[in-house]
């Protein structure tokens, strides 16, 4: 009892010390709970896609706790540095180290429970407004972010882990150090860090993987299983850098005497070096949050506002027809249907094409199993249907095929599929009237060539290879201008039909047993809204992560700004008594608070272009790779970012220089 | 030696003109204690001093009223201070906290403003320079030694050194050429490459002491730079500073310790915003001298004065 009232009231009494370790407690505590209410919540099942937004969701959970982790040891050094001093002092009154250990294991204890609880009442509280103000902005519910006990459970579970960590090394380093070294701990000084080369390269090197495995991301899912992996050699490469590589730098700087030897790099370099270290930890978690902002934010902007392109790439007509059989039955058949119940079919568009075969390619030579890193969906198309199409004729050899490569690349000079090989004759951007975007999340690659009777031996091996019930054939596709109404009649007449292969359209009759397909119909209405709920969800998760990641960020800054305010004040005013004007504390002040806050901003940057590829990926698994547009979207993401994590520089540098100043 | 200019002056011999001085003082002093310090005979006597030839540093009536903002309460921490200082001399201003001493330090060192009166050295008043030219002031002009050393954490013992030099936008050259002079005489060359706090409190004030001469200063202010020092540590100081001195340079100290002040060579006496008492060395002991600064601040300080 004694000691939980001792620990209670050190918290009481030097709330300025542990002010600021409660507040990362607390927002970190919320970072990591809105991630996983977001994830639990019943509405991420609704959206398309959503599973695998989860399993990122997951890891970024994943990447977030280490990341607490991270910042709650440091920020619990720097109280247990400015309070060794306190312990120093009841150890000498008469206080067993093991009494000591037991004041601060309580002390962690109550401001943990102080965080879940805290953490928990904010957190569902933002929750609530993020939704208020996101519906207010989107103009429509898209996702419902429900608050749930097993996600408060969950986070409530890693932070104890996290303080149960915190308790170990209290205890570690009260019993290492003697009474006389507590007392003297506060005013130690720091050796200058060492520069290891080795981990400066071990920094590099990870880096550079990390980056190696985001440009060479292939197609959207490879995407999504190496994401993961890039993003953990990132983080470990962001932290070596600034741990070793900016020491190194640091240290070569000061020994060229005539560049350190200058006041203002004198005072910089010197102050920056003898930070390094805390200042490795804090710009290290500052760059990864920022980039997480970017990427979050510019997949989620981006996948929003491509929506429009996406389905006016999709859309040739407002309305597209899929009937599994040849054009020419297809054709009849449509026109039949639409007659009869008097619907016109506006700029009608009809090509045939074979069933996609999908498979793995690579170098040109293609298999059929299912790799993700280079899942391809291949379809046939006629030279008589291009020519169709865009008027033009090509004149193909059995041996030759055109290439289309709709979505992903293609750079070989052949095209294999068994004992079938294709000679690349020629390679085209487009075909008119024609999408040029799929909906599937694979690479989507078009293939022209002369007749029929050179697809139907490959497309019988595919289907013979993966074991189907169908054998493949061509289906068409017919694209026309129908109203909304008609539309939706015409779609609630063909469900009523079934196609099977080659053999003639069948009306189902009740009693009479028919196997087949229905002709499917989309139209751009009914896709525009569902790809907006859809996107409109993703949005909402991203902004809502993307301010809780730009909140954390300000939370590093200020304390930062606050804990190293109070160590610069004295040497402030030490190089004021010596001779320095205070217009140059001033302007020594505002480039080393300039390059601590733009430093990160500027890897950050760095680290987004080379995970620009991989989302580009990403976005297209869900459906849409429009590249310029989502430069623009990511661009702009950037700059807003910016502008807003330069306002949270001014106002915390800002304290900062009321610190000093005083 | 230290100072290549100062050699000029030791041709005055101040030790000699002191003595005369001193007796002159003591005498008059004696009855002008008595009679308390506002006795306008003393002023007058100080301005005696004065008026031969020009000064090295010379103080006239300075007054240093505070008034805090949202109070019609003032305080005055100097009242009339005037005095002067020779070039080469070593002097200590000794009084007990609240007497002023460290405003008048202040003043001296530019970092506070006196309210009225003024502070001239080597001709020009340094209460009448811009706020924006004080800083190179006072870098050029005035070495500072701190009772708290006030070493920067953050550079390396030679940085710290080397610290008002690089402010000054000096040569790496001369800079190096420099401490490689100094660093023998101060017994710091062994502590170059380490960090302040591995330093002991007499390493430290050797290492502030390097900082305050390495920009050859006119004028060297001490502030109680034995105060965090131990016995014996403050006697290696105080010699070393008496060494200083005899190379020419000038040294101010502002002080309460009897034994800091005993090794200069003029003690001034502050209390309530006045000097009203000075004791010149001469030729005596530090020991010796030491007595008669105790004896003064027990009769002067004490009971009499009140």
């Amino acid at each position: 009892m004694f000691y939980i009232k001792l620990a209670s009231r050190n918290i009481r009494q030097s709330m300025s010390n542990f002010l600021p370790f409660c507040l990362s407690s607390v927002v970190m505590f919320i970072m990591n709970l809105i991630i996983t209410t977001i994830l639990f919540s019943p509405s991420l099942k609704k959206l398309q896609g959503g599973s695998s937004f989860a399993v990122l969701l997951g890891l970024g959970l994943i990447v977030l706790t280490i990341f607490a982790t991270i910042f709650m040891i440091y920020s619990y050094r720097f109280l247990l540095k400015r309070r060794t001093k306190e312990f120093g002092l009841y150890n000498i009154l008469g206080l067993k180290k093991r009494h000591i250990v037991r004041i601060s294991i309580l002390e962690l204890f109550m401001m943990f429970l102080a965080t879940v609880i805290a953490g928990t009442v904010l957190g569902i509280i933002l929750a609530k407004f993020f939704y208020l103000i996101f519906i207010h902005l989107l103009g429509e519910n898209y996702f419902d972010l429900q608050w749930s006990p097993l996600a408060v459970m969950i986070v409530t579970v890693i932070f104890a882990c996290i303080y149960l960590l915190l308790m170990i090394i209290s205890s570690f380093s009260i019993r290492r150090q003697s009474s006389l070294e507590l007392l003297k701990n506060a005013s130690k000084g720091e050796k200058e860090p060492k520069s290891r080369g080795i981990l400066a390269l071990l920094g590099i090197v990870s880096l550079a993987i990390g980056y190696y495995l985001a440009v060479t991301v292939t197609s959207p899912l490879d995407a999504l299983t190496k994401f993961f992996i890039a993003v953990l050699f990132v983080i470990l490469g962001t932290l070596l850098f600034y741990l070793s590589f900016t020491i190194w730098l640091l240290k070569r700087q000061k020994k060229n005497k005539d560049y350190y030897y200058q006041p203002k790099h004198f005072i910089i370099v010197s102050s920056l070096l003898y930070r390094m270290k805390q200042n490795a930890v804090g710009l290290a978690n500052i760059t990864i949050l920022v980039t997480m902002t970017f990427v979050t934010l510019a997949t989620t902007v981006g996948l929003y506002s491509s929506i429009n392109g996406f389905l006016d790439d999709y859309f040739v007509r407002n309305t597209i027809i899929n009937v599994n059989t040849t054009q020419q039955q297809s054709n009849a058949f449509i026109d039949q249907v639409a007659e009869k119940n008097g619907i016109p079919l506006k700029h009608k568009i009809v090509y045939e094409m074979s069933n996609s075969i999908i498979g793995a390619m690579s170098h040109g030579k293609f298999e059929n199993k299912q790799k993700l890193s280079s899942l391809t969906a291949v379809n046939f198309m006629t030279a008589d249907t291009y020519k169709q199409l865009t008027g033009k004729s090509v004149h193909l050899k059995d041996n030759e095929a055109i290439v289309f490569p709709a979505v992903g690349s293609f750079n070989e000079s052949s095209v294999q599929f068994g004992h079938h090989t294709f000679n690349i004759k020629d390679k085209i951007n487009g075909i008119r009237n024609f999408p040029s975007i799929s909906l599937t999340a694979s690479n989507w690659l078009i293939l022209i060539v002369n007749s029929k009777s050179q697809i139907q031996p490959v497309l019988d091996a595919a289907s013979k290879a993966s074991g189907r019930q169908y054998a493949l054939g061509f289906e068409t596709t017919i694209s026309a201008d129908v109203t909304a109404k008609d539309a939706k009649k015409l779609n609630l007449v063909l469900s009523d039909y079934l196609v099977d292969g080659n053999k003639p359209i069948q009306r189902i009759d009740e009693g009479k047993m028919i196997s087949g397909t229905a002709p499917s119909l989309r139209s751009y209405d009914e896709m525009h809204q569902q790809f907006l709920a859809f996107a409109g969800g993703f949005l909402f998760i991203g902004l809502v992560l993307g301010f809780t990641f730009i909140l954390g960020t300000a939370l590093i800054i200020y304390y930062k700004q606050i804990s190293e305010g109070e160590q610069d004040k004295r040497s402030f005013e030490i190089l004021q008594e010596v001779g320095l004007s205070g217009e140059e504390v001033r302007q020594t002040i505002r480039s080393q608070v300039l390059l601590m806050f733009f430093l990160p901003i500027a890897v950050a940057i760095v680290h987004f272009g080379f995970a620009f590829i991989m989302i580009q990926k990403l976005i297209s698994l869900f459906g849409a790779t429009r590249f310029s547009l989502l430069l623009l979207t990511s661009a702009g993401t950037i700059a807003v970012v910016a502008a807003i994590y330069y306002i949270i520089y001014k106002q915390t540098s800002r304290a900062y220089y009321r610190i000093v100043e005083r | 030696m230290f100072h290549d200019a100062m050699k000029d002056s030791g041709a005055r011999d101040p030790q000699k003109t002191g003595l005369l001085q001193s007796d002159k003082f003591v005498r008059l002093d004696i009855r002008n204690v008595r009679e308390h310090s506002l006795n306008p005979l003393y002023t007058k006597l100080i301005d005696d001093t004065r008026g031969a030839k020009t000064m090295f540093l010379q103080v006239n009536h300075l007054q240093k009223i505070f008034q805090t903002r949202f109070s019609k309460e003032k305080t005055v921490a100097l009242q009339d201070v005037s005095f002067s200082v020779e070039e080469g001399e070593y002097i200590a201003i000794m009084g007990e906290s609240g007497s002023g001493k460290t405003t008048l330090l202040n003043i001296l060192a530019t970092l506070d403003k006196p309210t009225s009166g003024s502070v001239i050295l080597n001709s020009q008043d340094v209460t009448k320079i811009k706020e924006n030219k004080l800083a190179e002031f006072r870098r050029t002009h005035l070495g500072f030694i701190f009772q708290d050393f006030n070493l920067l954490d953050t550079l390396s013992v030679r940085d710290n050194i080397f610290l008002p030099l690089v402010l000054g936008r000096e040569k790496v050259r001369v800079m190096e050429q420099r401490l490689d002079q100094l660093a023998p005489k101060l017994n710091i060359a062994d502590l170059l490459n380490k960090q302040p706090f591995e330093l002991s409190g007499g390493q430290k004030q050797r290492v502030a002491i390097a900082r305050a001469l390495i920009t050859e200063p006119e004028l060297v202010l001490a502030d109680e730079p034995t105060a965090a020092l131990d016995f014996k540590n403050s006697e290696n100081l105080l010699a070393l500073l008496e060494e200083i001195n005899e190379t020419g340079q000038t040294i101010l100290m502002v002080t309460h310790s009897a034994i800091a002040a005993s090794h200069a060579k003029r003690v001034l006496f502050i209390k309530d915003g006045h000097i009203f008492h000075q004791l010149y060395r001469a030729n005596r002991e530090a020991a010796t001298f030491m007595q008669e600064i105790s004896m003064t601040m027990t009769n002067l300080l004490g009971t009499e004065v009140r």
